[in-house]
């Protein structure tokens, strides 16, 4: 049988969100403690912040103009891009 | 779309951002799959360069000297060894990449055996 092949990316129909303005770490933390991440804590880093969640080995590195998400389990990063989306600005 | 003194421009989000004094925050992701394979390094990234100019041909395609191939504006793919039969395939990308980046990990995803 022929093989499937993947089927070209079309552009998205959804527009992409700019985000700007300083991340409050500890209203992401509280967001990710309501979605049930009891575990993420926030550690103090010289250039910013970092929320570790030990319990998924997923690490969050936040300075002021930007965020890292270090994650290899989609539901749990959609979960932390939920709750970015909604402690920053945005247009 | 800027309005400066009575007149108004459409301008690039980023660049209306800078006008308007708003600092951008750049949000981006990192997942690392592992997956079982006996391929070397190089050839594994070969694989992933045939998957990526079937899955996003109508985006900008680019494998550097060190193995690691970039798609778009921002979405970057590197492998490493991870063990005797294991590689570590990397892939990272914007928020504004979002569609792209998570799109192509499903397909590798779908492609080849992961461990974890």
């Amino acid at each position: 049988s022929e093989e499937t092949k993947p089927s070209p990316l079309v552009k998205p129909v959804t527009s992409p969100t700019y985000l700007w303005g300083n991340l409050d770490v500890f209203e992401l933390r509280d967001s990710l403690h309501q979605k049930g991440l009891m575990d993420a804590k926030v550690e103090n880093v010289p250039n910013g912040f970092i929320i570790h969640i030990p319990s998924e080995d997923t690490l969050i590195q936040i300075d002021q103009t930007s965020t890292h998400i270090m994650c290899s389990n989609e539901i749990l990063r959609n979960k932390i891009k939920e709750s970015l989306i909604k402690c920053l600005a945005k247009i | 779309l800027v309005m400066r003194e009575q007149a108004m421009k459409l301008v690039e989000p980023r660049e209306a951002m800078k006008e308007l004094g708003l600092n951008e925050h750049d949000v981006r992701f990192t997942s690392t799959l592992t997956i079982t394979d006996n391929d070397s390094v190089a050839e594994m990234a070969e694989k992933l360069m045939k998957i990526f100019r079937e899955s996003a041909q109508q985006h900008s395609l680019q494998q550097s000297s060190d193995g690691s191939i970039s798609i778009a504006d921002s979405v970057l793919v590197k492998v490493s060894e991870s063990d005797e039969n294991d590689k570590s395939v990397l892939l990272s990308w914007s928020l504004q990449d979002e569609e792209l980046g998570s799109h192509l990990l499903k397909i590798i995803k779908t492609k080849f055996p992961t461990a974890c």
